[in-house]
């Protein structure tokens, strides 16, 4: 529905030129097109423009006295959407505005500075997570182990733990000899060492066939403990047999032995699977991998 | 003085405020807002609260003073639709600048009345163009930012505006 005070206007849509009124506005008059009444009230209106200057709050009587600090939003009014404005700076008085005012406020050399600082801080919180690039992380947690106590992964820790799970039959055959073997500790770090190995694809140090696991460690201190071949297949740790490779090979011993002595009826449950045949001792193998 | 203004410096505010205050106040007067020089002073505090943001020549600035002016004023309209109306003005409201007589005051007054007739006879957005184009001085584009319209409808406006003006001046009998 149209408003009444537009009909006439749309009568009068062809008396003024476009150029008329754009000259009116501007103020450099309308000819003859526009009479002189409205040449005098454009005349008014721009007078309005020139009034007095008002008297200001005391808000801004102190503000044009003693100066702002626009970057640090010290001043209660704000402007919203308005032309000129920067993307991201149209609602002053929130952290994001300060910040941006903050850093706008930063000097090259400054900004350059703060932009390091937050690079190394999120080199530093991947690097700790171990999440970066094999050699990047070398080099990251050398430098932070080197001013910190803490102990970032590393390569070097992978190397251990190889380390570690290829010594493992060796120290276990020597606490056997020493007569203060556990059974259920050997069935734990038989357990562990076997989960990382499927964590680590190149490390078979916890396979049977391992030489470093050939053990003897198992064996009870028996005369003939210290004939068996090193790579028999019953020497193996129990708990290295069930989480490592299947094995194809013969099973001679059914495992009743070694139990007794090395307490193969540890947590792992070994004593249990040792009399199942080769073949169906899988499920059991990858129940425990999964 | 912008650059100055952008980091704080009060005699640098001090002189936008000058240059500028009075043809916002005379803007805000026009438009029939209820405490035109509150209202200025409040559109002062939120033009050098985001000074820092702004980018442009003095031009750009006018316009983006009175963008904001315009915006606390649709704002102020808001307001005073939830409040009681205004009571009438009183002599004692009428700004009295250092260097007028009282002559020169009244006749301002008389001016500024029949102006505020002939724009209160206008529908708002051509009271808006009308008074942003005159009052304000600004171009089309830049009214066209302001009230958040296009150009062609700004010219529109602007065109119906004058029509208007013109056709209340002869209902009023005064000589075209």
């Amino acid at each position: 529905m149209r408003r009444r005070v537009d009909i006439p206007v749309e009568m009068h849509r062809r008396d003024i030129g476009d150029a008329a009124i754009e000259a009116f506005f501007s103020g450099n008059g309308a000819g003859d097109e526009l009479p002189a009444s409205l040449a005098a009230i454009a005349d008014e209106l721009r007078e309005l423009a020139v009034g007095p200057l008002p008297e200001p709050t005391p808000q801004l009587a102190a503000l044009l006295a003693n100066g702002f600090s626009a970057e640090e939003g010290d001043l209660p009014a704000t402007a919203l959407d308005v032309p000129g404005a920067m993307p991201g700076a149209a609602a002053p008085g929130k952290g994001r505005s300060r910040l941006a005012g903050f850093v706008a406020g930063l000097s090259a050399a400054a900004k350059a500075g703060l932009g390091a600082g937050v690079a190394m801080a999120s080199v530093t919180a991947v690097g700790a997570a171990g999440a970066l690039p094999g050699p990047v992380q070398n080099v990251v947690a050398t430098g932070i182990e080197a001013v910190t106590p803490f102990d970032l992964p590393d390569s070097d820790d992978g190397a251990d733990d190889a380390t570690e799970r290829a010594n493992f039959g060796e120290r276990m055959s020597t606490d056997a000899r020493d007569g203060g073997v556990d059974g259920k500790v050997v069935g734990e770090d038989a357990k562990r060492n076997g989960g990382s190995d499927r964590a680590d694809p190149a490390g078979d140090a916890g396979r049977p066939d391992d030489p470093g696991g050939a053990g003897t460690d198992r064996r009870p201190p028996t005369p003939a403990a210290d004939h068996a071949p090193p790579s028999s297949p019953d020497a193996a740790p129990r708990g290295a047999v069930r989480t490592g490779p299947p094995s194809t090979g013969p099973r001679d011993d059914g495992g009743e032995p070694d139990d007794a002595v090395v307490g193969g009826d540890a947590d792992t449950g070994a004593g249990a699977t040792d009399d199942i045949p080769a073949q169906h001792r899988e499920k059991p193998t990858k129940a425990v991998r999964e | 003085m912008l650059a100055a203004a952008r980091t704080g410096e009060g005699w640098a505010a001090e002189r936008l405020w000058r240059s500028l205050a009075p043809a916002v106040a005379g803007y805000l007067r026009a438009q029939g807002a209820s405490e035109p020089e509150d209202l200025t002073s409040e559109v002062f505090l939120g033009v050098f609260r985001a000074i820092g943001t702004f980018s442009g020549d003095e031009p750009g600035f006018r316009s983006w003073v009175f963008t904001i002016a315009h915006r606390r004023l649709v704002d102020d309209r808001r307001r005073a639709r939830r409040r009681p109306p205004p009571s009438e003005l009183s002599p004692g409201d009428v700004d009295r600048s250092p260097g007028r007589s009282a002559e020169q005051e009244a006749l301002r007054r008389v001016g500024t009345e029949r102006v505020r007739d002939l724009c209160d006879q206008l529908v708002p957005d051509q009271r808006d163009v009308l008074l942003l184009r005159l009052v304000a001085g600004l171009t089309v584009e830049e009214v066209a930012h302001t009230v958040r319209r296009s150009e062609g409808a700004v010219k529109a406006l602007q065109r119906r505006a004058l029509c208007a003006v013109r056709r209340n001046l002869d209902r009023q009998g005064v000589p075209l």
